[in-house]
């Protein structure tokens, strides 16, 4: 029954997911669905609330599942084929970014410009421009990234939804990679169901398809093979994610003290993670320096966080931003607006739900200890 | 009767002076329409920094590949040593300053060639052909300026070598009918 639950949820989520689709893209619009979500603005937000409430719930059940029923990692795998199968189909309705990944691929591979200095909007006639958001911008992503994306590019026949498509695959084969790295490294089920069946990592890679598992899993393999003392390739893989993203630089104390400690001849990595976690929330808290706080920034520290044994106040506060962030969407699904009451609502869900769940946190802990001290 | 005359007189001439002023304010104070900004001018032979920046120039052209790339590309070099080539002139730098220009005209040159094969790989360039007219213009406005403040010709003569007669205008003469042909043709295309 759970098993049906979870086909069915992810289904339609998926289906929701078109109700996003510009009205200048050139797929298929299920008109009564876009008309829904463009003329039903307050209803739409709900329903987005809902959907993300719900994936939480589910998320929380998931993982009181994996703790109490301790289920092997082939179960784990199956219901994680299940999101992977389903939301591949759904279109990326949540941020537009893979527009610009394809955008960028394309001025590459096929105008065979310089991406870093020729803009998409630099070609008048291409037909993209009629629904790209980022037009305007020279490439955002490191070199790498712009290398790897030949391989969608190429899969994708110069049609947009199959490069669309292309695109989705490449960056769900990274985030399978993460999780199983993720077993690899940990070998526990429950760091796997912690991080694939996050709504954050869900939303922002599986629908949305953003590319920061591709810079973590690089991150990530690269601190592994550290582990077993393969320099060099520590060394390209990390560079390789710093290259993709930049993000992963801040990344490079936490190299240094696992080198250093291996000098040492022992490594806590327990530690390790600890600090990777920390590195890479501070790049995301500071993050509005350059921009602003992007839902799928958070992706860098879950990663780490996933990996840690222990549930302490830093799952806590983890848990909150995994609520929160998803929900920085909400006031534009209402509005249509990105500008008026959305930057306050978004900056007051960004805050309230980490600082709800540590409450939450040292409340239980509190009682818990008093309970332990009777 | 005396006094319609002068009457007369005067209107005459003032309708003259205000006609005088018309065509004044229309030939002297209207401007050359160039929206195009030229750079400021970049390192000037002789300093120590101005080999490398040559040397950068050229590893750019790996940089700037790609049609629309290499337009702009050569558009920047050329505009970089038009400046150069003005400074030179006005420090009376002749020989460097006609070696600039040659540069600045050979850059120029290439532009047309890169629009026609940007339109051949599918991309609208228009934009780029109206900003190399508003390029050509403002090259031209500056190459006059420099025609009205230099000799016609001018001979070089180094301790060590011989001397060299630098036709000095005939080679303005020729950057300014480079540039002219830009503005002129339909499209250089």
């Amino acid at each position: 029954m759970i098993y049906l639950l979870f086909i069915v949820g992810t289904m339609l989520i998926s289906l929701y997911t078109w109700g996003y689709v510009n009205s200048n893209i050139p797929f298929v619009h299920i008109s009564w669905l876009v008309d829904f979500v463009s003329l039903n603005r307050m209803l739409n937000s709900a329903v987005y609330t809902g959907m993300v409430a719900g994936m939480f719930a589910a998320y929380i059940l998931m993982l009181g599942f994996v703790s109490l029923r301790k289920p092997g990692i082939r179960t784990i795998y199956i219901y994680i084929s299940v999101l992977v199968v389903f939301l591949f189909f759904s279109f990326p309705a949540f941020s537009n970014d893979i527009f610009n990944y394809i955008a960028t691929a394309k001025v590459t591979y096929f105008y065979r410009e310089n991406p870093y200095l020729v803009m998409p909007i630099d070609i008048p006639n291409e037909p993209m421009l009629a629904f790209m958001h980022a037009a305007n911008k020279t490439a955002l992503y490191g070199p790498v990234w712009i290398l790897m994306t030949i391989v969608p590019h190429v899969v994708g026949v110069g049609n947009l939804l199959t490069t669309m498509y292309a695109f989705k695959l490449f960056v769900i084969v990274f985030y399978v990679l993460l999780v199983r790295l993720i077993w690899t490294v940990t070998r526990s089920v429950r760091a796997v169901a912690f991080f694939a069946f996050n709504p954050l990592v869900v939303i922002d890679t599986l629908i949305s398809a953003h590319n920061d598992v591709v810079m973590m899993y690089l991150a990530l393999t690269s601190l592994y093979v550290l582990k077993k003392k393969r320099y060099t390739y520590a060394v390209i893989l990390f560079v390789a994610s710093v290259l993709i993203k930049g993000a992963t630089l801040f990344l490079l104390p936490v190299f240094l003290y696992v080198w250093w400690r291996q000098g040492k001849g022992h490594v806590d990595w327990e530690r390790v993670w600890f600090l990777g976690a920390v590195c890479m929330f501070a790049i995301f808290m500071l993050s509005p320096v350059r921009e602003e706080i992007y839902s799928w920034y958070f992706i860098w520290v879950l990663a780490f966080v996933s990996l840690r044994k222990n549930i302490d106040i830093y799952t806590a506060v983890a848990f909150g931003f995994t609520f929160g962030l998803p929900l920085r969407f909400v006031p534009y699904a209402a509005t249509g607006e990105w500008t008026g009451i959305t930057p306050i609502v978004k900056k007051a869900v960004t805050i309230v739900f980490p600082a709800l769940s540590l409450v939450l946190y040292l409340a239980i802990g509190k009682r818990k200890y008093l309970q332990d001290q009777v | 009767m005396l006094q319609v005359r002068d009457m007369n007189k005067i209107r005459r001439a003032g309708s003259i002076c205000i006609s005088l002023l018309l065509y004044l304010s229309v030939a002297l104070i209207s401007p050359v329409e160039a929206s195009y900004i030229l750079p400021y001018p970049s390192y000037m032979p002789g300093s120590k920094l101005y080999t490398i920046s040559r040397t950068a120039d050229r590893i750019k052209a790996y940089w700037y590949f790609g049609d629309i790339g290499k337009i702009r590309y050569h558009m920047a070099l050329s505009d970089k040593y038009l400046v150069e080539a003005k400074t030179l002139f006005e420090y009376k730098q002749y020989l460097l300053a006609v070696d600039a220009l040659s540069r600045s005209d050979w850059e120029f040159l290439r532009i047309p060639d890169n629009l026609l094969l940007a339109k051949k790989h599918g991309k609208d360039v228009d934009y780029l052909v109206g900003i190399y007219r508003d390029e050509a213009r403002s090259h031209m406005d500056i190459i006059n300026r420099i025609l009205l403040d230099t000799p016609e010709t001018f001979l070089w003569e180094p301790e060590k070598e011989e001397a060299n007669l630098l036709m000095i205008h005939k080679y303005l003469q020729i950057a300014a009918d480079v540039r002219k042909r830009a503005t002129q043709s339909a499209l250089p295309l």
